[in-house]
């Protein structure tokens, strides 16, 4: 009966996704130019070689993660005080948490538009901040631009996952720690912190899985331009303009390997319940 | 808690302007984008926040372009119909997850967060190809299948939290009071279940409504393409015109559904998105 | 109306564990029957079971002479009362009360006539048209009632209907539960974890433990002879003393942590107090005489006196300990004593008895003694006490056997 009832949703889930993961595998150790559909043939893993051999990957590589290990990083502070604001404040609860959710629902390409008019010359409020220079012309400030549009739109998301959390730690604990004589720091570092740490976790793993796979903001912004590339952006590339199936594959494996290894480090090594664990105690 | 009042006050000004800093800093990108949106391109370099000559030319430009138009109906349409079918599909398992022990129930639980935590351009590659080969690439059901894929998740993690907090014994009494199965789901549990369904149908239609990548990288043309990749494709009303304008009108026409849902659920919304992740 | 009888009923789970076990039970038409046992005892299993939520793995369930253990729960013509009351939150009570009648096919107007009629017993008139978060705990506990008598089934079950309420609402509840089936009439079966609503309500109780039930009587007998160590100690607050004995070798004395007791001697049998010889009788009959041998001696804590009020003359034993908590309750004072030294009951009874295993670093055996208002014990003295040794029990520490219970 279980079974019957979830039979649909793991067809289409495995139809999706572990069909075309192992698709995925085999046309990446195959020659499959698009502009040459008829010269295919098992190339072994020399795919992987022209990947791992290439300075875009690696270039790629390192963009993605300075953008997500320094997006989450800033998120996760930011959406800590976001969510104390919103779990303590004494005015404005409603209206803080609604607004925090437009730029969570709104649509990514629209928001990166957003700041890509903001930074550019003649349309925007921030191009004249630093100097003359177009921002989003350069590496380093277009990385920055990128991480602050990701920054923008996903801090209320983290917010309200910490803000579950937080809710989940009693009222009467942090009183007991007051009497107890702790200042409001230590309250938070060593009570609040501590209990919350589960959610964090959670939250953690979600935003840098989710940030590993950044493409919208990007496309818009740079569209890759001056070495901004993420991994997203150079498989998509390799797939719309260089037409190599066979490469574009053993790219789409070796991201899912990077995300599967991220995956793993967290629930191993941090201990990250996977959400769903927990169901079994109810 | 505090009794000064001049302490009381400071405490007050302070949540005050932080709330502020937090509404400002949340609204400020969109609204610049709405106003570039009723500029002219004459005054659209101005730098203004209030458009000197407001006009609604670009929205009357976005509209007699089948561009956009089309692109927004696609927008809806595979949007509605991936809801639907995650809502409906995602709820059966959900249910089962819920309340059914069995054998890979735990399995199926990881096997969905893998879901939501895969990294979609793995896929482009692969359905780029497929798709091809099975004549469904630039079409409604191209998109609608993989947004039923990644939202589903998302489905059946909010579904079951909901499911879970329907008691029971609820089940237990219709039995007792008669009811068979059919009449439990159509007379208890749906009705209860209604709230959760219509939150989880906001979240899983914004994300289908949101998305980029499948939707520039497994359409090519006006028939499937939806609003978020057309806008990615504007060249302007007129071809000498700046875009600029016309993509702020379509971007703020787009966002308009996401406003809207967030000012009528907001409680909802929030419940939903941190239903499943808190107690891990 | 009917009778419910189970057929050598039991239940085992998927994993293999045995809930019910092999339980056989006769209600008859009108009782009301308790079933009453620690947690996971099997006694919701059973209910439920009964009501058709669990299926039944061996043995035959019959509502009305009829086999039902295939049939769903609506063809049994039951009604149920849950512990959580499973209100339908979306509900309003008359929409909650009618809702089986409405399921029946009922016309409107006899839903509303018996809602109303309903209502009116239960005092939830002006209550109809809420929801029930608009209620108290007490008027969902109605409520919840209410929708099982609206049926007119030919049973109630109720799972722990009261342990959601409070202290003196859960009292004035359970006399209201009390009062309405006596006047329905209907067959009713009740489960609970508290021996006093077992007590207080029941025609029959039937105590179970680890899916066997141990004993089927009426209150006033499951008091006076319980079966085994179980039921003595289950039923009955505070809880029946247990102390380890030998019995002497003539069979006529009992050697216990507070000094030998006497079983024989000058007996005032006036005809109305039981005799020691009667119990030593019953002893002989249960365990013929064969040297020394160790018992479980129970005493009930209302079987002990203040010695400085019972005659110098009055046969029984006497015995001295030392106070160590008195309450005095002003009609009775309570006088909890300890002592280190081997102890009457093993771990697994202690877990399902309502008796506190012996505190760490305070005496192995505890004991409760009520005595009279006029008692002068003083927390931390001693104080002598009188043993009423005809009102003893004696039980056989491997089986758990009262080897005394009188033959009723």
């Amino acid at each position: 009966m279980g079974w019957l009832l979830c039979a649909p949703a793991v067809l289409v889930i495995l139809l999706v996704t572990a069909y075309p993961i192992g698709y995925a595998v085999y046309l990446s150790l195959r020659r499959y130019d698009l502009r040459f559909p008829a010269d295919t043939a098992f190339v072994g893993l020399a795919n992987y070689g022209t990947v791992l051999s290439s300075g875009l990957w690696w270039q790629a590589l390192k963009i993605t993660m300075i953008i997500t290990v320094v997006s989450v990083a800033i998120e996760f502070v930011l959406g800590l005080a976001l969510a104390l604001l919103m779990h303590r404040t004494l005015v404005g609860r409603g209206l803080v948490r609604t607004v925090i959710l437009i730029p969570y629902g709104i649509v990514t390409v629209v928001a990166a538009f957003g700041w890509r008019f903001a930074w550019t010359p003649g349309t925007g409020y921030l191009a004249g901040l630093f100097g003359d220079a177009a921002p989003l012309t350069s590496q380093t400030w277009g990385v920055a631009v990128i991480i602050l549009a990701e920054v923008w739109k996903t801090t209320p998301f983290m917010a309200l996952l910490l803000l579950a959390g937080l809710a989940l730690v009693p009222e009467e604990l942090l009183r007991a720690a007051q009497v107890d004589g702790a200042g409001a720091w230590a309250r938070l570092r060593r009570v609040t912190l501590p209990l919350m740490k589960p959610a964090i976790l959670v939250a953690l793993l979600f935003r840098t899985l989710d940030g590993f796979r950044i493409f919208d903001d990007i496309y818009v912004l740079t569209a890759g331009a001056h070495d901004t590339r993420s991994v997203s952006i150079l498989g998509y590339d390799n797939l719309f303009t260089a037409l190599n199936l066979g490469v574009g594959s053993a790219l789409s494996v070796l991201i899912f390997g990077v995300v599967a290894l991220i995956a793993v480090v967290f629930v191993r090594g941090f201990g990250t319940a996977a959400p769903g664990q927990e169901t079994d105690h109810r | 808690m505090t009794s000064d009042p001049a302490a009381g006050n400071r405490a007050l000004l302070g949540w005050v302007t932080a709330n502020t800093v937090v509404v400002v800093l949340s609204l400020v990108p969109l609204l610049w984008l709405v106003s570039l949106s009723f500029k002219t391109p004459e005054s659209i370099g101005d730098g203004r926040l209030v458009p000197t000559d407001p006009t609604l030319a670009n929205y009357r430009g976005i509209f007699t372009q089948s561009l956009f138009t089309r692109a927004l109906v696609n927008s809806l349409g595979i949007a509605l119909i991936s809801t639907l079918l995650a809502v409906g599909i995602g709820g059966l398992a959900a249910y089962a997850i819920a309340r059914l022990r069995f054998p890979g129930r735990r399995a199926l639980v990881g096997l969905a967060l893998l879901i939501a935590m895969f990294p979609q351009i793995s896929l482009i590659s692969p359905l780029f190809n497929l798709w091809r080969q099975l004549g469904i690439f630039d079409t409604w059901i191209g998109l609608i299948v993989p947004y039923l894929t990644f939202s589903l998740p998302l489905a059946i993690y909010t579904l079951a939290t909901f499911f879970r907090e329907i008691p029971p014994d609820l089940e237990k009494a219709a039995a007792m009071d008669g009811a068979t199965p059919a009449q439990t789901f159509v007379r208890v549990i749906a009705p209860l279940a209604a709230p959760g369904t219509v939150t989880t149908a906001i979240l899983v239609f914004i994300f289908c409504w949101n998305d980029f990548l499948f939707a520039i990288s497994l359409t090519s043309t006006e028939s499937s393409r939806t609003a978020p990749a057309a806008i990615a494709f504007f060249t302007g009303a007129s071809q000498f015109a700046q875009p600029i304008g016309s993509i702020a009108a379509a971007a703020v026409v787009i966002t308009i559904p996401i406003i809207v849902f967030v000012l009528l659920f907001q409680r909802r919304i929030v419940a939903g998105l941190t239903s499943g992740a808190v107690k891990g | 109306m009917a009778d419910i009888v189970l057929d050598h009923v039991s239940k085992r789970f998927a994993d293999g564990r045995v809930v019910v076990d092999d339980v056989t039970l006769t209600i008859a038409d009108g009782e009301f029957l308790i079933l009453v046992g620690p947690s996971g005892c099997g006694k919701s299993t059973t209910l439920n079971m009964i009501a058709g939520l669990e299926d039944i793995t061996a043995g035959e369930l019959r509502i009305g002479g009829k086999v039902v253990n295939r049939l769903p729960p609506r063809d049994r013509d039951i009604a149920m009362v849950f512990q959580s009351y499973a209100l339908y939150p979306h509900m309003t009570v008359r929409q909650n009360m009618g809702f089986a009648l409405s399921l029946a096919k009922l016309p409107k107007i006899e839903i509303a006539r018996k809602v109303e009629e309903a209502a009116r017993i239960l005092g939830l008139t002006e209550h109809l048209e809420r929801r029930p978060a608009a209620l108290s705990g007490g008027q969902r506990q109605r409520v919840a009632m209410g929708r099982a008598i609206v049926r007119s089934p030919q049973a109630f079950l109720m799972d722990e209907p009261l342990s959601n309420l409070d202290a003196k609402l859960r009292v004035q509840t359970r006399t209201q539960i009390s009062r309405l089936q006596n006047r329905l009439g209907t067959t009713t079966v009740y489960v609970t974890h508290d021996q006093t609503e077992a007590m207080t309500l029941g025609d029959r109780v039937a105590v179970m433990r680890a899916g066997r039930i141990q004993q089927i009587a009426p209150p006033g007998e499951l008091y006076a002879a319980p079966v085994n160590i179980f039921v003595a100690g289950f039923i009955g607050s505070p809880a029946m003393n247990f102390l380890p004995v030998t019995l002497t070798a003539d069979g006529r004395a009992l050697r216990t942590p507070l000094g030998e007791w006497r079983l024989d001697g000058p007996q005032p049998d006036d005809g109305r107090q039981p005799d020691v010889g009667r119990l030593l009788e019953r002893l002989r009959r249960a365990a013929p005489p064969s040297g020394e041998r160790p018992l479980v001696c129970g005493i009930r804590p209302e079987h002990f006196e203040d010695a400085a009020l019972v005659p110098a003359d009055r046969s029984g034993a006497r015995c001295t300990v030392r106070a160590e908590v008195v309450e005095s309750l002003g009609s009775d004072k309570y006088v909890h004593s300890s002592w280190a030294g081997p102890v009457a009951l093993g771990t697994d009874l202690h877990a399902d008895l309502p008796i506190d295993p012996p505190l760490p670093g305070s005496g192995g055996t505890q004991l409760v003694a009520r005595l009279d208002a006029a008692s002068r014990a003083t927390k931390g003295e001693p104080v002598r006490l009188w043993v009423d040794t005809t009102r003893l029990h004696l039980f056989d520490p491997v089986s758990g056997a009262n080897l005394t219970a009188p033959r009723v």
